[in-house]
């Protein structure tokens, strides 16, 4: 435990203009196999930071580096499960989609339908791999990106807010699966949410951003509650109502900064 | 489980569905077609029997006909092939190197942005501008004719494409870096299949262009073709033989587009345009 396997140093990021930089001076360091939450107000660049890790961008300042190596492009170590269903290609079924991590990779057919079987089986989705996207409600599309993403065996998966767009029920089930697969198989996780129950629930320590611009990390909060968590346990109440202090005092910046 | 052949579409969820649809959908929309058609004829006959010279405007029996006759004579068949041949061979050519050249442009923004003011001139010149300047380069054969017909197809096929490349959403561009795809494979197994539904959409367009197209050459600058016969008729003032053409042309038409739109789900069925 706490090897250290994923390290920004002093990442800025954003242009100068009257809103000043979307990110100044931020450090943070994440452990192999943790689950790493990170919230924040919305706009605070939390998003930001998980592209500059993916390498979709790259950082005018500081560096990032994953298992000592510094980040410069996008990479298959690194897996992102975006937020809508825009990244689902609408013309493969739900096992071709699961599989096209490995097709680009080269893997035999055989190999990549048994792997992709058993991603499709870990998500709850065993039976459905012959439908087409469209044909499957939002959980379900965010259950076969999950899959796509186990499948690759990527040390590091990028999660930026995928539960946002699900109504609270699928929401909460899919917390509990992720929390359940994550244990199971101890990827390390950055995952970006503004919901502090959901940070509660998944993250082994949460990050809290500082209200733009120029955010950086205000504190990290280790989570050590024990799992499977439960949002009616009264050390959740608890936790919740410390993380809120932190939080809501940023948006509070951020909301003044806003009427200014 | 399903575990057959990964490259045959699975018969329950998608294909099938997807034709059961079609015939259940056929059969209402079916009776409303044979009405409206029904319709259109006897307000023909009536029109043209009760206010107008049957010369200069013949009725629907007349033009029957006149069809029924064309068709014995064999001239018809003859013209229509002449037609349909140029609009098929030019829609072909035109369609290819529209699709090749807006995937190189959408792909390439310099590529895109030297040939952008050329595309932007030659789509608004209507394809009968340049009637006259390919019979003097080309004669008046099949090769002007030809010619006509690919500049009527490509642009549309071309500007459809551009749009189609440039649209592919980010996120699977950025999907497909993050799992480690290579420029090549990002074309082919992103830009490519998601550029489908608007290289297929222009090309349906782009046929309406070739029919319009064709007979306007056929019109100027021709000895055969449907454009041909509805001019030559114009000698000997046989209206209803005219009138036979465009009836001729219009089914034409309507059939090539009902097949291309049939074509289109059967065998493109897979990619849709929109969202997933």
């Amino acid at each position: 435990m706490s090897t250290r396997h994923i390290t920004f140093e002093g990442v800025a990021f954003g242009y100068r203009t009257s809103h000043g930089e979307v990110l100044s001076g931020l450090n943070l360091e994440l452990r192999k196999g943790e689950f790493f939450l990170l919230l924040g107000p919305s706009g605070c660049g939390k998003t930001t930071v998980l592209n500059l890790l993916a390498g979709f961008e790259r950082p005018p300042g500081g560096q990032i580096s994953v298992g000592g190596t510094p980040v410069t492009a996008p990479g298959p170590d690194r897996v992102v499960i975006f937020q809508g269903d825009d990244s689902l290609l609408g013309w493969l079924s739900t096992v071709e989609n699961v599989e096209f991590g490995l097709v680009l990779a080269g893997v035999p057919r055989a190999e990549r339908r048994r792997r992709a079987e058993r991603a499709l089986h870990m998500v709850g989705l065993t039976g459905q791999d012959r439908k087409y996207p469209h044909e499957l409600s939002g959980g379900m599309k965010q259950r076969v990106q999950i899959a796509r993403a186990l499948v690759c065996e990527a040390d590091v998966l990028l999660m930026d807010e995928p539960f946002a767009a699900l109504d609270a029920q699928t929401r909460a089930t899919l917390q509990d699966e992720l929390a359940r697969i994550w244990t199971e198989t101890r990827r390390t996780i950055l995952f970006i949410t503004h919901d502090i129950g959901e940070a509660i629930i998944l993250g082994d320590r949460i990050g809290v951003m500082r209200a733009g611009p120029g955010s950086s990390i205000k504190e990290v909060v280790a989570n050590d509650l024990p799992r499977p968590r439960s949002r009616g346990d009264p050390a959740f109440a608890a936790m919740y109502a410390r993380i809120e202090r932190a939080v809501s005092e940023e948006v509070k910046r951020t909301m003044r900064r806003e009427t200014q | 489980m399903t575990q057959g052949s990964p490259r045959s579409p699975h018969p329950i969820p998608t294909r099938s569905t997807i034709g059961q649809a079609a015939i259940a959908g056929i059969r209402e929309p079916l009776v409303l077609s044979v009405l409206s058609v029904t319709a259109g004829l006897v307000v023909w006959q009536l029109t043209s029997t009760l206010a107008f010279h049957s010369i200069l405007f013949p009725s629907a029996a007349k033009t029957a006909a006149a069809l029924v006759a064309t068709i014995a004579g064999g001239t018809l068949a003859k013209d229509l092939f002449a037609t349909l041949y140029r609009v098929l061979a030019g829609f072909a050519i035109g369609s290819f190197f529209g699709a090749l050249c807006g995937l190189v442009m959408g792909s390439a923004p310099v590529v895109r942005r030297f040939f952008e003011p050329y595309l932007n001139f030659f789509r608004f010149v209507t394809p009968i501008a340049w009637i006259a300047p390919a019979t003097i380069w080309f004669g008046i054969g099949e090769t002007s004719k030809l010619f006509l017909v690919v500049y009527a197809t490509i642009f549309v096929v071309l500007v459809n494409t551009i749009a189609g490349v440039t649209h592919v959403h980010r996120d699977l561009v950025r999907m497909a870096q993050a799992f480690g795809g290579r420029g090549w494979q990002i074309f082919v197994y992103i830009t490519l299949p998601a550029t489908v539904p608007f290289i297929l959409s222009g090309m349906r367009i782009a046929m309406g262009n070739s029919f319009m197209t064709v007979i306007g050459a056929e019109l100027l600058a021709g000895n055969n073709g449907l454009g041909y016969l509805i001019y030559s008729s114009r000698v000997f003032f046989n209206s209803d033989v005219m009138f036979a053409a465009i009836v001729v042309l219009g089914t034409l038409g309507f059939t090539a587009d009902r097949i291309f739109h049939v074509a289109q789900h059967r065998l493109f069925w897979r990619y849709r345009p929109g969202r997933p």
